[in-house]
């Protein structure tokens, strides 16, 4: 475990409550946007996260520090957005794994690179609005904050080797919706002239 | 190197491009609005649980009982007089005992109540302890 989060727990279960803000204001991006993943919604997404920070702080000295804290906080939050997803008896997307060349990647990086940066992000943002919860949560803890498939294992309470089959399918899934995001046409353009620019000629 | 491994890579690398784009921040009150409600809750006082009936008070009600058994089979034969005025026909002259009484309950139906009684108990404790392990790591 990091050694700062080490000397910031045995400070807060000797007392000193004042030094979790530091571990919040660590990792609250993180959880934050991982709560926002799952929930898809910014208000739930910041109560969740608030709420998987008490619960955290709550059950410290459970705690036991065989691994990392931001991976036990992971896992607190993952839970919560569960429960919360069960409350609110959410339905998940499901969306079809279209099959894929090397090419057909290259191309969708290559249009994702060309347009504005603005248009980039929304794009990116809707086309994460439509993956599941699971997948949203599972390619965040994998590029985001770069955990092994052990850690992630852990988080989710599956065998790695299941975490790595259900990494492969959603960035397949990410590369289906990212293409449809995408206008199509735009994609051809792209591919028959090289320029996503002459599209709009 | 083959077709899908070259494939995977490029995968890999779109959607690393794709999930590194988009960290999000909480509102700037999130860190203060946690650290308030922490101590709100640190300063209402905690509600521990009480079991209803204390250890000393299993072992008081033990010592009730053994003490009425001892006396019953090794205390004097004579009635209680005090015991005598005391009027305890109406537990049962009463409609609530001539309507129980006609009831019987069968061996199966007992031992299905016991046995679900049991088991009522026994996942009590096994949902207790999943909730504990939910919470640690």
């Amino acid at each position: 475990m990091n050694t700062d989060d080490q000397k910031c727990i045995e400070a807060i279960l000797n007392g000193d409550a004042n030094a979790y803000s530091l571990l919040v204001n660590r990792y609250k991006d993180l959880v934050f946007t991982l709560a926002l993943r799952m929930m898809k919604h910014h208000e739930e997404a910041e109560e969740v996260a608030q709420d998987s920070f008490i619960k955290a702080y709550r059950s410290l000295d459970k705690f036991k520090g065989d691994s990392k804290f931001s991976t036990w906080m992971y896992r607190v939050t993952y839970n919560t957005c569960l429960d919360r997803l069960k409350k609110n008896k959410r339905q998940q997307n499901t969306v079809a794994i279209d099959e894929f060349t090397e090419h057909k990647v290259k191309t969708i990086d290559n249009a994702l690179d060309k347009i504005e940066k603005e248009e980039r992000q929304l794009a990116i943002k809707q086309c994460l609005d439509q993956l599941s919860n699971e997948d949203n949560y599972l390619l965040t803890l994998y590029y985001f904050d770069e955990l092994s498939l052990d850690e992630i294992a852990e988080i989710i309470g599956l065998k790695p080797n299941n975490v790595k089959v259900k990494l492969f399918r959603s960035r397949k899934r990410l590369a289906t919706v990212l293409k449809q995001q995408l206008d199509n046409e735009t994609i051809e353009s792209y591919e028959r002239t090289g320029s996503y620019g002459a599209a709009f000629r | 190197m083959k077709e899908q491994d070259r494939m995977e890579q490029h995968l890999d690398k779109l959607t690393k491009k794709v999930m590194d784009s988009s960290l999000e921040s909480p509102s700037s009150n999130f860190t203060a609005n946690i650290m308030m409600r922490l101590e709100k809750s640190i300063e209402t006082k905690t509600i521990v649980y009480k079991p209803p009936i204390t250890k000393w008070g299993w072992m008081g009600i033990a010592a009730v009982v053994v003490g009425i058994a001892l006396f019953v089979v090794y205390g004097n034969a004579e009635p209680i007089s005090w015991l005598e005025n005391v009027d305890l026909s109406v537990l049962s002259n009463n409609k609530v005992s001539e309507t129980v009484s006609g009831i019987t309950i069968s061996k199966i139906v007992m031992y299905s109540i016991i046995l679900f009684g049991a088991l009522w108990f026994v996942q009590v404790q096994l949902i207790k302890r999943q909730v504990e392990q939910r919470l640690s790591y």
